[in-house]
């Protein structure tokens, strides 16, 4: 049976009909990519635009908060640092050329998943820790930590803290996964099934 | 390489393109947006190809490493009827058709990389080609090869 079905002569026969149907250059319809690193490339031009409308609402609130100045100033050079950073992030995705060989071509794409993937996760566990960290500094939660005093209460305390960064966490790093974690399981797939003898 | 030299030379291949684009795609709409993207990502990149490889290695790498890193957002449409760049031109009671709808459903069930080696296997590509086009050493395009011929055959085959 198998020697019935000669795949290369069935290949070419499909191409000798694709021939007679394929649609000259102008006819195709000028369409948004669908690649991975386009639909990268569109949440980080959101975050980015994201970040730019949060600076003037964040100014105004820190302003109505009476937040100190050195918070302030720390808050929007760390979001200017990381305009430029988004950019330099998106210029990477732009110019990425698809000539490559594929193996090598894969494992590009995959590095790139992987160096935004731990991007993010430095950011959120990092915002976290600030928030946290300011959550306390705050006078009313500082009142709250001082009638804090017996050990029991704080052993609830922190376990309250861990379960809630717990939960927060975890909700974060499935919506990451989501995003990236699929993809990079797929380019990993890829790039094992072609290097598997190299 | 001149604009002119770029259009006939990606329209003369189009077929391949499409071809390989085809065992990528489960849909039309797939298939029009591949061949789309291939088509953009060659023009993005004619102006920086150096000659180092062939023009026909180009082509190749680009399509294909379009086609892998294709979001499969679209994948949930599942085709039930034979892609065919022109739906009237489907004859059902054709062999031949069916034969090739074999085919296509055989190498879609390969898994993706796999599928890159197929599709130049059938392109009657050179080891050495097929090596400069997937980065593995031309033993390892051997073994792979011969190996997914059967595997292919046995799917094909039920």
């Amino acid at each position: 049976m198998a020697e019935e079905f000669d795949i290369r002569s069935v290949w070419n026969k499909s191409k000798e009909r694709q021939e007679r149907s394929s649609p000259p250059l102008e006819k195709l319809e000028r369409k948004g990519t669908r690649t991975t690193l386009y639909w990268i490339k569109t949440i980080l031009w959101i975050e980015f635009w994201l970040s730019i409308i949060a600076l003037p609402v964040m100014f105004i609130y820190f302003r109505d908060m009476e937040v100190s100045g050195w918070f302030t100033l720390s808050y929007f050079m760390i979001t200017l640092i990381y305009l430029v950073y988004y950019q330099f992030l998106i210029r990477q995705i732009r110019t990425f050329s698809y000539d490559r060989n594929v193996l090598e071509n894969l494992k590009k794409i995959h590095g790139y998943l992987r160096f935004y993937l731990l991007h993010y996760k430095v950011v959120f566990w990092l915002s976290l820790l600030c928030g946290f960290i300011y959550g306390m500094m705050d006078p009313e939660n500082k009142d709250l930590l001082d009638k804090v005093d017996s050990l029991k209460q704080w052993i609830i305390m922190i376990i309250v803290w861990i379960v809630l960064f717990a939960i927060v966490g975890g909700l974060f790093h499935l919506f990451i996964y989501l995003i990236y974690g699929r993809k990079i399981k797929r380019l990993k797939k890829m790039i094992q099934e072609l290097g598997s003898l190299d | 390489m001149s604009e002119d030299f770029f259009k006939t030379y990606v329209e003369e291949h189009m077929s391949i393109i499409m071809h390989l684009c085809r065992a990528y795609a489960r849909d039309h709409e797939t298939l029009k947006d591949l061949v789309q993207e291939v088509t953009l990502q060659l023009w993005r990149s004619h102006q920086s190809f150096e000659g180092n490889s062939q023009l026909s290695t180009w082509v190749y790498r680009v399509t294909l490493n379009v086609c892998l890193s294709h979001s499969k957002r679209l994948k949930r449409k599942v085709e039930t009827v034979p892609i065919e760049w022109k739906t009237d031109a489907i004859d059902e009671a054709d062999p031949e058709m069916e034969q090739i709808e074999k085919l296509y459903q055989g190498i879609r069930k390969l898994p993706e990389a796999e599928r890159a080696i197929i599709l130049l296997y059938l392109e009657d590509k050179s080891y050495k080609e097929m090596s400069e086009i997937l980065g593995i050493t031309v033993s390892n395009v051997g073994v792979k090869v011969n190996r997914l011929k059967e595997k292919l055959k046995s799917i094909i085959n039920g």
